[in-house]
């Protein structure tokens, strides 16, 4: 039996643990959102859970649930390794966070509305116009249009980290092709599958309609376009792409077509898809690649993976495209130290979710802070994504701390600076046992005309290097099913 | 349905059941060659030419070696219709349609393809063919047995059949072709033990031997054997059962995309002289020529569909 309090590894860390509170071992128990599933694991034998880890990857190679690696051999798949220990939020603290969450992306989609028209939030001083005018994601030929609904952000994924017991701050937004659904959606389908007892005992609240939800979403955006059910596909880079489990696992689903830019051709002018009896005509497009590889005609010459002329088709109104060509103006790093006020000029109110403290270098005082601080801080390019371009003060070198020193006094613009933070932590198995483990959140939130959804929970991503702060599955990170529980 | 998707399913259903019949003929020959261990390698390399593999091994191996032509035809990897990358050509069409396919369907394909990267990864010891070629041809037939259960009856499962259909009639008629001379009428007369077992492997490759020894209570007679292959109607591996489903499935398109098709004119033309040959217009002096055109009608029947259903890459 696992007495978990006695074999609970300690992470060595002052960290929140989300089952045994601040620190791992001591003797206070479960946190309450914890307390049935523990009573269930201080029963569980260490080597069985091991066998269903070990059960849970081969269900999942079997599925095919991988990701392609890219530069390595072609067709190289990999799994993603998941975590048989489910993180546990409770309906009460899940309140907080899909409120904040709402409240969020309401306002994102607002912003990019605004930018693309009036921008009365520039001329209101609350965001420099610089802000927008040099910003790559910022995309001109969308000025003016009136995208179906009103919506860009059709589909957002809002990267929540915790740093206490009601300590929830937002550290991304994602806002353009965000991806993991289907991690969330399989992770939970494998542990009814191998755990079917816990899911009798807890009140864990339910996922599976994400796919049915995100359809029904994308349709009510089109609604008033047409009178018929609007013709739903979703655009890939196809079979190599590293997300290609989730495109065709989400088409498949929602049960619509999965195509590729050259399934695509016009037809009567419209944008239609080559099928056995010849062109069907689409109106929604849910795309997965990104705005750059769209349209060729309108964007990077060389864009291979969407159709010549599919922007002015869209701009025409003859199809919907989900997410919006440009809505990643919302969601860079620099417009995030923003999104609070962003939030308070749309919205009328205070944020109810924090951000992370930001310094924007840009700012001379600011760059000042950063620079007498730098050893504590994390530093990040303002474009970077996936952990590039990117430097953590307590474990850099001196060097390191140099180099970036000069980068940021030549191009103070280009960065900001943002606290080391303790994200909180989850029991992990490892080899040795249960061990803490560091983790984030990506909720998934969908948008229409006629609301903003958030599907419980969402995914968890874990660190599965001890002490490690890095989630992503490209630096050994790994899932665990999130449960929203209500007691 | 995309016409990209018809394409890759049409595909997944032809490698899978080339991979399967291609471990049947190995098996069949196998046994064989266990029989007379003293032809071993003259059996091995008329496998070989019926699997329309003996130029590419002479090219890439030279010399005549039965372990060497047992590794080329299952698993060599710069082989194409190596059985292990037949496998993974089936298992990649069905990955750019996974949508299209039921998740039991799906893992079935993948599974297979799974286990024989495993299987396959090291050089094949002959004790271990048995059952590697057993594993081989029960995992194409969990695959049609889910696919069978699972699937909706719609143009995607039609166009899996059409596939299989098409494979196994090639199949089929590559093993009477490859060995039309054992059934000359002049070959009666020359015949002893030995031609009779060479008939006997024939129907083995085909996947008939069990039907017909029970059709026929174990009679082996040359001309029967033919007849049976081309156009019994109820036995799964003959030409004339091929055709029927071919023309089953094809009746089905033009049911749901309510129109008609030349494909399917075309494959009830091949029915109607599959049928006649039953009632005597079969002459066994004739068999290559009639095999070698067969073979090009099926595949010409196949090109068809490609076109009139929009297949592309």
């Amino acid at each position: 039996m696992l007495h978990n309090s006695g074999s609970y590894l300690s992470g060595g860390s002052s960290s929140f643990d989300e089952m045994y509170g601040q620190v791992a071992g001591d003797a206070l128990g479960p946190r309450a959102p914890y307390a049935d599933y523990s009573l269930w694991l201080d029963n569980q034998e260490l080597p069985r859970l091991q066998r269903q880890s070990k059960r849970a990857q081969d269900i999942f190679r079997s599925i095919g649930i991988t990701f392609n690696v890219y530069g390595g051999t072609e067709g190289v798949e990999r799994l993603i390794p998941f975590d048989v220990i489910p993180r546990i939020i409770s309906g009460t603290e899940w309140k907080v966070l899909e409120e904040g969450v709402r409240q969020r992306v309401g306002a994102l989609n607002s912003f990019i509305y605004d930018i693309y028209h009036r921008q009365e939030i520039i001329k209101a001083g609350v965001i420099p116009a610089s802000l927008i005018n040099n910003n790559a994601a910022f995309t001109p030929q969308m000025m003016g249009f009136d995208p179906p609904g009103n919506i860009y952000t059709h589909v957002a994924g809002i990267d929540i980290i915790r740093t206490g017991p009601n300590n929830f701050s937002v550290l991304e937004d994602n806002l353009r092709v965000p991806s993991g659904v289907s991690y969330m959606l399989e992770n939970r389908e494998t542990m009814m599958h191998m755990f079917p007892e816990l899911f009798e005992k807890n009140r864990v609240r339910s996922v599976e309609h994400y796919p049915h939800q995100l359809y029904r979403s994308l349709c009510e955006c089109f609604d008033g376009y047409t009178d018929a059910t609007p013709t739903v596909s979703l655009l890939s880079p196809g079979v190599y792409n590293s997300a290609y489990f989730e495109h065709a696992f989400l088409a498949d689903q929602m049960g619509v077509e999965l195509i590729e830019g050259a399934d695509l051709v016009y037809h009567d002018g419209r944008v239609a898809q080559r099928t056995t009896q010849g062109p069907q005509n689409i109106d929604i497009i849910y795309k997965r690649i990104d705005d750059p590889f769209l349209d060729p005609l309108t964007f990077k010459a060389d864009g291979l993976l969407g159709m010549p002329g599919l922007f002015d088709a869209y701009r025409a109104g003859k199809i919907m495209l989900a997410n919006a060509p440009g809505a990643g103006i919302a969601d860079d790093k620099a417009v995030y130290s923003f999104v609070p006020d962003i939030i308070k000029f749309y919205t009328g109110e205070a944020p109810k979710l924090d951000n992370i403290e930001t310094w924007r270098c840009s700012e001379k005082d600011q760059l000042a802070y950063v620079l007498d601080n730098l050893e504590d801080l994390v530093v990040k390019e303002v474009h970077g994504s996936g952990g590039y371009g990117m430097m953590v003060g307590p474990t850099a070198s001196k060097a390191e701390v140099n180099r970036f020193r000069k980068k940021l006094k030549a191009r103070p613009a280009a960065y900001i600076a943002q606290p080391t933070l303790a994200l909180s932590t989850v029991p992990t198995l490892t080899r040795a046992g249960l061990a803490p483990r560091h983790v984030d959140l990506r909720p998934f939130v969908l948008v229409s005309p006629k609301g903003i959804r958030v599907t419980p929970g969402g995914l968890t991503r874990v660190a599965l290097k001890k002490g490690s702060l890095i989630v992503n599955s490209s630096q050994g990170g790994g899932t665990k099913d999130t449960w929203i529980v209500d007691s | 349905m995309l016409g990209r998707v018809a394409n890759n399913l049409f595909w997944m259903s032809r490698y899978l059941e080339r991979a399967e019949n291609n471990a049947r003929i190995v098996e069949a020959y196998l046994r064989r060659s266990l029989a007379e261990s003293d032809q071993a390698v003259q059996n091995w390399i008329e496998v070989l030419g019926v699997l329309g593999q003996k130029d590419a091994y002479e090219t890439s191996k030279g010399e005549f070696e039965q372990r060497a032509i047992i590794n080329f035809i299952l698993r060599d990897k710069t082989n194409p219709i190596s059985v292990l990358n037949l496998i993974q050509q089936s298992r990649q069409n069905a990955r750019i349609v996974r949508g299209a396919l039921t998740r039991e369907a799906w893992q079935a394909i993948n599974d297979l393809w799974l286990s024989m990267q495993m299987i396959f990864k090291s050089p094949i010891n002959i004790n271990d063919l048995p059952l590697i070629l057993a594993k081989v041809q029960q995992g194409s037939a969990l695959v049609r047995g889910v696919l069978d259960g699972t699937m909706l009856r719609n143009d995607i499962f039609y166009f899996l059949r059409a596939g299989t259909a098409i494979e196994r009639g090639d199949n089929t008629a590559r093993i009477i072709h490859k060995n039309y001379f054992l059934f000359l009428p002049s070959a009666f007369l020359a015949r002893e033990d030995r031609s009779i077992s060479k008939v006997e492997a024939v129907l083995d490759s085909a996947g008939a031997m069990r039907a017909y020894n029970w059709l026929n209570k174990g009679r082996v007679d040359p001309g029967s054997v033919i007849l049976f292959l081309v156009a019994d109607k109820s036995t799964p591996r003959s030409l004339s059962y091929c055709y029927q489903d071919i023309v089953r499935q094809l009746t089905a398109l033009e049911e749901v995309y309510d129109t008609s098709f030349d494909a399917c004119q075309k494959a009830k033309q091949v029915q109607a002289g599959l049928n006649s040959s039953s009632t005597g217009g079969l002459h066994l002096d004739e068999l290559q020529n009639f095999a070698h055109s067969f073979i090009q009608n099926n595949a010409q029947l196949s090109d068809l569909i490609e076109t009139e259903f929009k297949f592309y890459r």
